[in-house]
């Protein structure tokens, strides 16, 4: 705790693999304070970025009061990684020497290298394809003036697997709750509900009235937050933290050899699955030894 | 072989119970447990106390093998066998009372104590028990929402034979709030060595010729949940148990001897409750109400309470402080049909727990238990004439305990 007033010394410095001589070859994860068990994230993460870096690392714990120029004189010849949206803007202009490599954020961010927190639109296809073979058409509901952009190469990637994806624009939460509630009177089988990365309009009450349509209708309800699997939904696609940490430590490494890759963020595709049992009997979805190749874990029927 | 998962397993377990010095079964001037069937004391005061030292040496060796073949489309069928071997490879014991085996004299109160080990005046047996055992279990996924467990396990026992036990479990997934189970089991209770070995005894003998108790149950049970806060779970059953094995009084003296003498039969239900009111802030709680029926005496069952209530309430204040409290209410347990005692009084224990999280790696607690100082007390067995403890077991009053956790 005492490392996060101010300016600390780095929490961690793991020595694996060759060391450069100088210091553009060394890295420091900079994240912020945040509570447990969120923080884990973030520790995972480091973790993975560390050993994906192969070199010498150590990380760095953000106040939210940190001062920009200890900031500078400590990080300014250093490899950085900085993790989630806080940091990044925490980091942001205070003249590092090397490209920021940004890892743990909800959005695509230009200009710099790293991995965001959405899995890769392609990838969910795919899981959506060994899961819910029969399903004709994906329904999402997106904030007009923020996902659609993303969305149209989601579009791509679900006609790929000769699936057509309806993007529902909603101003609001309670824009997106009428288009929800309509949705939930005309799906049917082969429909699916994909509840987007991130979203913010789907609460408790909402799901519920989801999920019960969802289980009257047979249609499916994945999404890419855990949480919902226990709840009902089919599957949920989210990140494995540690593998994306070491795909950020592998960029890191190219960056700091030099790397000519064009300067811009990787679509996230180490992740993690989780499916329902109870809601795939429901839907006479029987989980083979294939289809459990693509799973990660299975929730038991209750 | 493809679709077939199989896990072997074995293990060697040595274990033994040794006294350090001699172990005072009945204090200093006390007669001892030896009585006349009116009750009256065989002997005069022990000086020294009842004394008697029983120490035991055993080994378990079990060894099997579990498959899983999930090669049929919507069966997931277990399979497995094993054995196990059982062995009390020594007995000894030192005594102040009983036979001599040197002279075949009794042991009379003031006499020293005696070794009395590999002789026949030892308390158990030395012996050994086999059992060999299969099963099978199919859990068949035969529609949708309806899901059939079906198994059967067959022992052969050393000792007393073959017993042969199946179970069956329907799930119904009603709908998306609720699952509906539909459940039955037959299963059995082995013999322990001291209830088949015990041997001069003052209080129990045991019984070579035992079976085992056996029981079957019947229970429908519902998981409801209306809301992602709340759980809600009801359960009723029903049960027979058979060849209870009880001590019955002999009549020859102030000693019972292991019986396959009891049978009770049983019914009733348990309403649990999880609700999480906030994020910080979480409910659970539970009512338990049986009614069970000693068959041979036709008289309720005795010691086990007819009605528990349990709540908690775990609030988590904000990242440094928690404080949980729980409450346990016991009521309503019957004395045996031949104990003349008042009945034993209900009682409420409430528990707290208050933690402050200093660091990360520092948190303090002080856990307070029994805070109302409540009078509890735990009924003790009945016994002719008189119970050995006729006032019951008492339980601990309000203790404070104060933690300190440091994680390196």
């Amino acid at each position: 705790m005492a490392a996060l007033a101010g300016l600390s010394q780095p929490v961690l410095a793991a020595e694996a693999g060759p060391q450069g001589s100088d210091s553009n070859r060394a890295l420091t994860v900079v994240y912020p304070q945040i509570r447990q068990p969120f923080l884990k994230v973030y520790e995972t993460i480091a973790r993975g970025a560390t050993k994906g870096f192969s070199g010498k690392a150590s990380e760095l714990v953000l106040a939210k009061d940190q001062s920009r120029d200890q900031l500078q004189n400590q990080l300014a010849d250093k490899m950085v990684i900085v993790l989630g949206s806080r940091g990044v803007s925490q980091l942001r202009g205070i003249g590092l020497q090397r490209p920021l490599v940004v890892g743990a954020v909800s959005e695509q961010l230009s200009g710099v290298y790293g991995l965001s927190m959405i899995p890769d639109a392609g990838v969910v296809a795919s899981k959506l394809q060994v899961l819910a073979p029969t399903t004709l058409r994906v329904f999402v509901v997106a904030r007009a003036d923020k996902n659609i952009a993303d969305l149209a190469a989601a579009q791509i990637a679900f006609n790929q697997i000769d699936v057509q994806l309806f993007i529902k624009e909603a101003t609001d939460i309670r824009d997106a709750a009428n288009i929800y509630r309509k949705l939930t009177a005309e799906l049917k089988v082969g429909d699916a509900v994909w509840i987007l990365p991130g979203d913010r309009f789907v609460n408790n009450p909402l799901l519920s009235i989801l999920l019960q349509a969802a289980w009257r209708s047979d249609f499916v309800v994945f999404s890419s937050n855990p949480t919902h699997v226990n709840r009902g939904a089919l599957f949920s696609v989210y990140p494995d933290n540690y593998q994306m940490g070491v795909r950020l430590g592998e960029i890191a490494r190219q960056v700091a050899e030099g790397s000519q890759a064009p300067v811009q963020m990787e679509p996230l595709r180490s992740v993690f699955v989780t499916v329902n049992e109870r809601t795939s009997n429901h839907l006479g979805i029987t989980i083979t030894d294939d289809m459990k190749e693509h799973v990660d874990l299975i929730l038991p029927a209750r | 072989m493809p679709n077939v998962d199989i896990e072997f397993h074995a293990s060697y377990f040595d274990t033994s119970q040794e006294v350090e010095g001699d172990f005072v079964v009945f204090p200093v001037g006390s007669t001892g447990p030896f009585l006349t069937p009116l009750g009256v004391p065989i002997f005069g005061a022990f000086p020294d106390g009842v004394i008697g030292t029983p120490e035991i040496f055993e080994n378990h060796i079990r060894l099997g093998f579990t498959a899983q073949y999930d090669g049929i489309v919507k069966h997931d069928i277990s399979f497995g066998s094993g054995y196990y071997e059982g062995e009390i490879d020594k007995v000894t014991e030192e005594k102040n009372f009983g036979r001599n085996p040197v002279t075949l004299l009794p042991i009379l109160p003031g006499d020293p104590v005696v070794d009395v080990s590999d002789t026949p005046f030892v308390f158990l047996t030395e012996d050994e028990r086999r059992n060999t055992y299969a099963y099978i279990q199919d859990v068949w996924q035969f529609s949708n929402d309806w899901e059939l467990t079906a198994g059967l396990r067959y022992d052969d026992y050393s000792d007393f034979g073959a017993t042969t036990n199946p179970r069956l479990a329907l799930v119904w997934s009603t709908s998306y709030e609720l699952t509906t189970k539909f459940l039955y089991g037959e299963a059995f209770r082995a013999p322990s060595f001291a209830q088949t070995r015990a041997i001069n005894n003052p209080l129990i003998q045991g019984n070579l010729e035992l079976q085992p108790e056996q029981i079957k149950s019947y229970e429908v049970a519902f998981d409801y949940r209306p809301s992602y806060d709340l759980t809600l779970n009801l359960n009723f059953f029903h049960y027979n148990w058979t060849d209870i094995i009880q001590f019955i009084p002999d009549f020859s003296g102030s000693s019972r001897t292991a019986q396959n003498a009891g049978e009770q039969t049983g019914k009733g239900f348990e309403f649990e409750a999880r609700w999480s009111v906030s994020e910080a802030l979480k409910l659970t709680g539970n009512f338990a109400w049986q009614d069970s029926h000693d068959e041979l005496a036709d008289a309720p069952a005795a010691n086990s309470p007819e009605k528990q209530v349990y709540l908690r309430s775990d609030w988590q204040i904000d990242t440094r402080w928690q404080i949980n409290v729980q409450a346990s209410w016991v009521m309503d347990r019957n004395r045996s049909y031949d104990d003349l005692r008042t009945p034993v009084a209900d009682y409420v224990l409430v528990d707290m727990n208050i933690r402050n999280m200093l660091s990360e790696n520092l948190e303090v607690a002080l856990i307070v238990n029994n805070l109302l100082d409540e009078d509890a007390f735990e009924p003790s067995p009945n016994a002719m004439p008189v119970p050995f403890i006729p006032n019951d077991l008492p339980l601990a009053g309000r203790s404070f305990i104060g933690e300190i956790r440091y994680k390196f």
